[in-house]
């Protein structure tokens, strides 16, 4: 029994790990979006490396230029590192000569570390200089055109390698208009930017920082000039500072994600949100007065911000119309993408259902995608692309698709839309990610959790909305039906509607379904790995069927396996018999008492606590529960019916015990121990002496006590009654 | 009482005077006010130098830098840029934060390491030859061991030069043998657990310093204490402590709410507070909802505790560090409260 104490006790460990099917937890994210997010990571690495890639040919060159400072300058000649092998192999001397001053001066840039323990000394320092000063005179006398862009950044380098800000500022201001765009010329307007932060000129370098598009450092320099009044006093200073673009937008989706909170917080004083609503809409009055002006050259910027906030405060119509007028205004072609998208989401308050709405909604949703588009291809290569949920424009539809238009559907009374809205927005998922895994390998995910609590009710009128088109009458609906998913076969709907059907104790209706699929499709399936190594059968208090160590860690199940039996089928023809016996007692081979046990293990075998959980689900979690309505709870049902075989007159003093040791194991209702923690997180136990786990497990402890000596061996031996009859038990057996 | 009698009560009485001076382990050399220095960059502001020449502050414990685990080898970590000149008359005593892990590793060569690195940053700075060296350590039990025997390393390192050690005592570790150094500076600050919330003030509360009081007097090392002139503003959310925020403008309405007590704001707008890194996950997020607590220590608590460590240890105070020296600290008191604090 020792074992029911370790997985207890894993249980509890993991279960905040535990993916449950139940609401997924996705941020709204930031919709206003007047800049690349790129542009928060560093955009410079991945265009100085695609010049290595496209030198060398090779796609690691990427690492073999972060690797040139480990090369070793005594034995240059012999290096592996691509890049430096492509220039030696090609003869190529000019770049050979610039990869030397380049490796030499990674390699002293490395050296001027401060936190070596080696402290530098005086003449050290006087020595790294002259180094450093050797470098900048080497990347100055280049004399060539090709390499020019990289050998004038190696001065601006040195010149900061030596500390020396007034020459980095001269020496920009000499070579700067000597050079083509680049990244180098880029990386050194960069330089440039830090030189005259350091000389008090932060204003000026935040324009250039905001005009790179160096997101990073703008965020870090203006971390305290976010507010309305540094969005002013920049405006002051220049109506067109690209600093206002970064402000702007951050003033923006801070704003909305504080309304947003302020309104799912449970405020006992309204007046505590005044002061910041107040100083949104102090913004609304400013962003219409710059427009007003006239001074600014991307009205659009202003007009949306101010549109998106009105809306999210409450006047929809108002904010709309005000977006709509932004859409017409100036702007980067990014403002005005921002500006539409900010009215397809801002649009969703209002969304009444109508044709003319879902035609609206079917038109941004085709457009949105080809902004989607073409933010891929241009940013695929960026470090901070973290898959498709980097893309500005995937995590809007997400949110549209997954969070609020369902929402709006269902309240339009149809829920099918709102499942079918979810379905297509997971088949563009897994088409942007590549993804062609099978239909059922995740186990979780909106629209996993959508259809799985949907009822089978529900499932036979999604399934005939998919397939047969009925219902499915306006444009978007016909649009969205192409894309839920091609994986969605006959098979799999009459498995789903089965299962359902098994999950709301509807055994008899669920075999017509179930008897449609052929075994081979379950070997299709995740479920297989399970199936075919377990047999539901099996009490589940007297034998644990470990197939796989690492099942609760999600380990194994990926692994398909033919299986020879559809076990969801046989499980309804056996548990109908049990019920048969249960109401027709009479003549049958086995007892009511004995087909009330046999129905109880039964159940609790494909509850979402047994180990057969595949009859009625398709994955396992520690957190999952009941989770759709006319679901029956099977452990509910499963202990129901152990109550009653135990009290019902029984001479077979072996069935007896196996149903009060089953009944002690079985969890239903309150547990005996529950366990809290305060806001120090001291542990409190309270014991629960009128809980049925208490009332079984006592009722257990008393058959031990009464038949201490014909007992099976499982209860002498049961440690935990041992503890439960010593006053220690710890609790939470079963789970 | 006749002439000779009064002479001889007098003598017993300095003479027990002097005693108990010197019970637990005798004076600490050369007492004067002091400051810690605990930041990145050597430059101090007008404030911070009109500060030291009030209070004829002539010692600054400045630290160097730390010795973190880096590579899974002991290295210097955030070594102190020197930007600026101290004032005429301030000696700098260096320090050096060693964190507690790196205390598993074999120290035998870092020990001549970190003196030769402090004596060689003192020299390439212009500093004049350090005198003394002080370790910053947080031990514990199971640490003392291999701490002790570092600092004897240290101390053998740090004789070649002619350095005196000295090294950070925790209230927790006066229970303690105390460490081979030549004396000791008790933290009378950090007394609480920030993360938690009984309403003791984490910075510094007698209830959490009373404890450790009967160890103070039989301490059997010199001692001077530091104490506290910092202030904390700890964010806690819906599941206990956040973050500590720094420099966050509290009176902001549009940010924050002050709730009843004075003590505790509420978060009426949610913001991230951006750190100089790429990795949004670095960011604190400040949220709805949450709630700032504002800690600082009234001087009547550092007094109060002050005078019961006095108590158990006369002399304890003769040198008193305040801990740090910066600008915004500074402000938190008066001149008189500063005054009261380094002469008690």
């Amino acid at each position: 029994m020792k074992r029911f104490i370790t997985l207890s006790a894993l249980v509890l460990a993991m279960t905040g790990l535990a993916l449950a099917c139940g609401p997924w937890a996705r941020p709204m994210y930031y919709v206003f979006s007047a800049y690349n997010r790129q542009q928060l990571g560093d955009t410079f690495m991945p265009r100085l490396e695609r010049f290595w890639i496209d030198y060398t040919g090779d796609n690691t060159a990427g690492y073999a230029m972060q690797s040139l400072a480990y090369v070793d300058m005594e034995h240059f000649e012999e290096s592996t590192n691509c890049i430096v092998r492509k220039a030696l192999d090609s003869g190529d001397k000019e770049m050979e000569d610039y990869l030397r001053v380049l490796v030499a001066y990674m390699q002293l840039s490395k050296d001027l570390d401060d936190d070596n323990w080696a402290y530098p000394t005086k003449g050290q320092q006087a020595n790294r200089n002259m180094r450093m000063q050797y470098l900048h005179d080497r990347a100055k006398s280049y004399s060539g055109t090709r390499l020019l862009p990289q050998y004038r950044l190696m001065a601006m380098r040195t010149l900061m390698g030596k500390g020396d800000t007034q020459g980095i500022i001269n020496y920009w201001n000499k070579a700067e208009s000597g050079l083509k765009p680049s990244v180098y010329k880029d990386l050194m307007r960069n330089i440039y930017a830090g030189a005259l932060l350091r000389t008090g000129k932060k204003k000026e370098a935040c324009d250039i920082y905001a005009e790179q598009g160096d997101m990073l450092s703008l965020k870090w320099i203006m971390r305290d000039n976010r507010d309305l009044n540094g969005i002013r006093s920049e405006y002051d200073r220049d109506p067109n500072a690209p600093t206002l673009v970064y402000l702007v937008q951050d003033f923006v989706n801070r704003g909305n994600a504080t309304l947003r909170a302020q309104y799912e917080y449970d405020w006992d004083n309204p007046a505590y949100i005044a002061a910041s609503q107040q100083e949104m809409r102090q913004f609304i009055a400013f962003a219409t007065q710059v427009v007003r002006e006239g001074k600014t050259s991307v009205p659009a910027l202003w007009q949306s911000a101010a549109g998106l906030l009105t809306c999210n405060l409450g006047d929809t119509q108002q904010g709309l119309d005000m977006l709509d007028k932004a859409l017409k205004l100036r702007g980067t072609q990014r403002m005005l993408d921002n500006a539409r998208v900010c009215r397809w989401v801002a649009s969703a308050a209002n969304a009444d259902g109508s044709k003319k709405y879902q035609d609206y909604f079917l038109d941004e949703l085709k457009w949105v995608q080809t902004v989607e588009k073409r933010e891929i291809e241009q940013y695929s290569n960026y470090y901070n692309n973290y898959g498709f949920a980097s893309n500005h424009y995937t995590e809007v539809m997400q949110n549209m698709m997954y969070d609020i238009m369902p929402v709006k559907a269902r309240q339009w009374g149809n829920s099918n839309l709102s499942t079918a809205l979810q379905g297509w927005m997971y088949q563009h998922e897994r088409l942007i990610a590549g993804n062609d895994l099978g239909e059922d390998y995740w186990v979780s995910g909106d629209y996993r959790c959508a259809l799985d609590s949907l009822t089978s009710t529900e499932m036979v009128a999604y399934r005939d909305y998919l397939t047969a088109g009925k219902r499915a009458t306006t444009a978007l609906e016909r649009y969205l039906n192409t894309g839920t998913s091609p994986n969605m076969t006959t098979d799999y709907f009459n498995d789903r509607i089965g299962t359902k059907l098994i999950r709301e104790g509807e055994f008899e209706a669920a075999i017509p379904y179930l008897e449609k699929v052929p075994v081979s499709y379950y070997g299709t399936l995740a479920i297989s790995y399970y199936m075919a190594r377990r047999d539901m059968e099996q009490h589940r208090w007297f034998k644990h069927q470990v197939v796989c160590h690492g099942e609760w860690w999600g380990e194994c199940g990926e692994e398909r396996t033919p299986v020879n039996t559809n076990q969801k089928l046989d499980f309804c023809h056996k548990a109908l018999s049990y019920q048969h016996v249960i109401a027709h007692p009479a003549g049958a081979g086995i007892t009511a008492v004995e087909a009330r046990y046999l129905l109880a293990s039964l159940l609790y075998q494909a509850s979402y606590k047994g180990e057969c959980w595949y009859i009625s689900r398709y994955g396992q979690s520690w957190g999952d529960e009941c989770c759709y309505r006319n679901e029956k709870d099977f452990v509910a049902w499963a202990a129901q019916l152990l109550d009653e075989a135990a009290t019902m007159p029984n001479n077979d003093f072996a069935l007896r015990q196996d149903i009060l040791y089953a009944r002690a194991y079985v969890p239903s209702g309150t547990r005996y121990i529950t366990r809290t923690w305060d806001a120090d997180y001291n542990l409190h136990e309270t014991k629960n002496t009128y809980s049925r786990e208490y009332s079984t497990m006592n009722d257990l402890a008393n058959f031990y006590r009464t038949n201490s000596r014909q007992s099976a061996s499982y209860i002498t031996r049961c440690d935990i009654l041992k503890q439960f009859i010593r006053g220690n038990y710890t609790g939470q057996w079963g789970d | 009482m006749s002439r000779h009698s009064t002479i001889f009560v007098t003598l017993l009485a300095l003479l027990a005077a002097t005693m108990a001076c010197r019970r637990g382990g005798g004076d600490v050399p050369d007492a004067a006010p002091s400051v810690y220095y605990w930041r990145t960059t050597l430059r101090l502001d007008s404030t911070e130098r009109d500060f030291l020449l009030r209070h004829h502050v002539t010692k600054m414990y400045t630290r160097f830098f730390d010795v973190v685990l880096r590579d899974s080898t002991p290295n210097p970590n955030a070594t102190l840029q020197f930007l600026d000149t101290v004032p005429a008359g301030v000696e700098v005593i260096p320090v050096v934060f060693i964190l507690e892990n790196c205390l598993r590793h074999d120290l035998n060569d870092y020990a001549r390491l970190l003196v030769d690195r402090v004596v060689q940053m003192c020299e390439t700075n212009d500093l004049p030859a350090p005198r003394e060296l002080q370790i910053d350590c947080d031990w514990t039990r199971h640490s003392q061991d291999d701490y002790f025997r570092f600092l004897g390393l240290v101390r053998s390192a740090a004789a070649d030069h002619h350095l005196r050690l000295s090294a950070t005592i925790r209230l927790h570790q006066l229970s303690m043998p105390p460490p081979p150094v030549d004396y000791g500076v008790l933290m009378v600050y950090n007394t609480g657990d920030a993360t938690r919330t009984n309403g003791h003030n984490p910075i510094l509360d007698y209830r959490d310093v009373q404890p450790y009081l009967r160890h103070v007097g039989s301490y059997s090392l010199p001692l001077c204490a530091a104490y506290p002139t910092y202030d904390w503003q700890l964010l806690f959310g819906h599941d206990g402590f956040k973050a500590l925020l720094h420099h966050e403008n509290l009176a902001d309405s549009t940010l924050y709410h002050p709730l009843p007590g004075g003590r505790e704001w509420l978060v009426v707008a949610s913001r991230d507070l951006p750190e100089l890194s790429d990795d949004a996950s670095t960011a604190t997020w400040v949220t709805v909802g949450d709630t700032v607590r504002r800690w600082h220590v009234a001087p009547a608590e550092i007094l109060r505790v002050s005078r019961a460590l006095q108590e158990q240890r006369p002399g304890i105070n003769a040198q008193v560090i305040t801990y740090a020296l910066d600008t915004r600290n500074i402000n938190h008191y008066t001149i008189t409260d500063y005054e009261a604090i380094y002469h008690p």
